[in-house]
């Protein structure tokens, strides 16, 4: 069985909002949610880096722990997907998650929180895969339909990997043994030809 | 045996001490590195970058709000296109500190507590029983509280019961119920507390300050209160002691409910909406983000909530169990002359006098 994961490579992101954007659209996300979102650490300064972050489908989800009604399961993929039907918008899982991924639609009086909805990994809900109605309250099941998340098949830069876990890290470890890991990492430091790089990836 | 413990004693003692010292050691060091955080991303150096990048990612956020209330984070410099609260913080740390005090403090000892008090109720009504004026039943009564006084308390009483249950079952139910009616049903009862538990908490300040203003007047520190303390309130020295409209532990439970209840409005107003966690996040920037604002009052609601549960526990077993003739005062609004001779004997004299005189 796959274990689902997202990686966000940081030294490739630019921060071009379209996993941002193609989730929305894929899933019809209701007003005021974004499932994912990109965030910029020293934007506009030298040494700028950008992580698109949602949910990241803990082992051990915090969100589930704290859920008044235990509405959240884990499937066999590993993904974390929780119950529209039985939460009540309390609000507890987005305090508890670390990464900020439950997210609330304005609608009761008083702009009182709706029902959450978080990242499903493209793997919808409880209802029968790919129904109306999974899509309808949870967005497209795209892992029924055999495709991995959107966010990740549409990243220009193959910043944002989705997949088993498994593949993801051999991916990502092939990058970074190619590239180099800290001061003998190519890419910002190579491009902008700091003194000191070049003669010691040149010399190795 | 002895030995056993004597000597995890010891080793104890040694851990504190070595703990002791480490502080000791550790808090210059620590102290100087707050003060003088690395700049996050420096340009390539020696150093590895990914040590920087990381420490920023997991970087509390130093968050200032904008005018609609969304963060952005102006001293570590993390910003993102997407709207909504704490948005640009990507790890959120506190999270961790508050749900396992919800799980594993509140949850487990507020239940304890709960237990507790009804046990020791339990114990005091085997042992001691209720508690027997003089028992000169002449049926003759005196007014003891106003048909306002009586609307407001039983309203303020009904909330109260409405808002304990309600919460008891956000906090217990998923233990408590979901094994018994199942996750559907229980969605249901959840959904059902929450809507009542919000639209019918912000009644309870106004109810607080409707019976602070009806009440507080008798509720002033008298003379003999004191003694009344000291003596248990007649559990210590077999005799009632003296006391005047209220005695010292009915005054007690009002200023406990007053003060219990300003602490658990407010709090439950700003879990309530929202945007006063807004406003409480500007005002005291400490809190770094809005989920920390509303961390900090769910814990403070959740455990003044049940303390306040133990103290009407209290309150109710008194005025029914322990001393009858008191609820007469609350129902009919009348009490008994024995019931008012015997355990609140100035009131009683009060009384006499003005009916003498009127
Ligand atoms: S919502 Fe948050 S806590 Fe829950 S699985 Fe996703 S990342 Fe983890
Ligand atoms: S908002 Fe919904 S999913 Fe989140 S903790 Fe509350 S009931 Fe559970």
């Amino acid at each position: 069985m796959a274990r689902m994961k997202f990686l966000c490579d940081a030294e490739r992101c630019i921060e071009c909002n379209a996993c941002v954007t193609a989730c929305k659209n894929e899933h019809e996300v209701p007003w005021g949610v974004n499932r994912r979102r990109v965030v910029t650490i020293n934007d506009g300064e030298p040494g700028e880096r950008s992580i698109s972050v949602a949910c990241m489908h803990c082992s051990d989800a915090p969100c589930a722990t704290v859920c008044p009604v235990d509405c959240f399961y884990t499937t066999d993929d590993g993904v974390v997907l929780h119950d529209k039907d039985i939460c009540i918008g309390c609000g507890y899982c987005f305090y508890a998650c670390p990464f900020g991924a439950p997210q609330f639609p304005d609608t009761g009086a008083f702009g009182s929180r709706g029902k959450m909805d978080k990242c499903t990994f493209c793997a919808g809900g409880p209802e029968e895969d790919m129904s109306s109605i999974e899509n309808r309250k949870y967005g497209r099941n795209r892992l029924a339909e055999g495709k991995l998340p959107l966010c990740a098949e549409m990243c220009s830069t193959k910043a944002l990997l989705a997949g088993d876990g498994s593949k993801v890290s051999d991916i990502f470890r092939e990058r970074v043994t190619y590239r180099g890991a800290g001061a003998m990492q190519w890419g910002w430091g190579v491009a902008y030809d700091k003194p000191g790089i070049k003669s010691s990836r040149s010399g190795g | 045996m002895k030995k056993r413990t004597i000597s995890a004693l010891s080793s104890r003692l040694a851990l504190l001490v070595c703990v002791g010292l480490l502080m000791t050691v550790a808090t210059p060091f620590s102290g100087a590195d707050e003060a003088q955080l690395p700049s996050l991303v420096k340009p390539l150096g020696p150093a590895n970058l990914g040590v920087d990048l990381w420490a920023a990612v997991r970087a509390r956020s130093d968050a200032t709000s904008d005018q609609h209330g969304l963060s952005r984070d102006t001293k570590r410099n993390k910003t993102t296109q997407v709207r909504g609260y704490d948005a640009n913080v990507l790890v959120n740390q506190a999270g961790e500190t508050w749900m396992s005090f919800r799980n594993h403090q509140m949850m487990p000892k507020g239940r304890d507590l709960m237990i507790f008090v009804l046990l020791l109720m339990f114990l005091f009504y085997v042992f001691r029983g209720s508690v027997d004026d003089d028992s000169d039943d002449s049926g003759v009564e005196l007014q003891r509280f106003s048909i306002s006084a009586r609307m407001i308390h039983w309203f303020l009483a009904g909330l109260f019961i409405l808002l304990g249950i309600t919460g008891l079952i956000l906090l217990y139910g998923r233990t408590a119920l979901i094994p018994l009616v199942g996750h559907e049903a229980f969605g249901v009862i959840a959904w059902l507390s929450k809507e009542l538990h919000n639209v019918s908490g912000p009644l309870f300040p106004m109810m607080l300050i409707f019976i602070f203003l009806n009440m507080v007047r008798d509720n002033f520190y008298e003379r003999g209160d004191l003694t009344w303390i000291v003596k248990g309130g007649g559990f210590f020295g077999g005799t009632h002691p003296s006391a005047g409209r209220y005695n010292a532990g009915e005054k007690i439970l009002f200023w406990l409910t007053i003060l219990l209840g300003i602490v658990i409005s407010i709090t439950g107003l700003v879990l309530n909406f929202p945007v006063l966690a807004v406003m409480v996040l500007e005002r005291y920037p400490e809190f770094e983000q809005y989920r920390q604002v509303m961390e900090a009052m769910h814990a403070v609601h959740g455990v003044v909530a049940m303390v306040f549960i133990c103290l009407i526990f209290g309150h109710i077993f008194l005025a029914t169990v322990v001393v009858p003739g008191t609820l007469s005062g609350m129902t009919s609004g009348k009490v008994g002359v024995s019931w008012a001779r015997s355990h609140h004997n100035r009131w009683y004299t009060q009384m006499m006098e003005k009916q003498g005189k009127g």
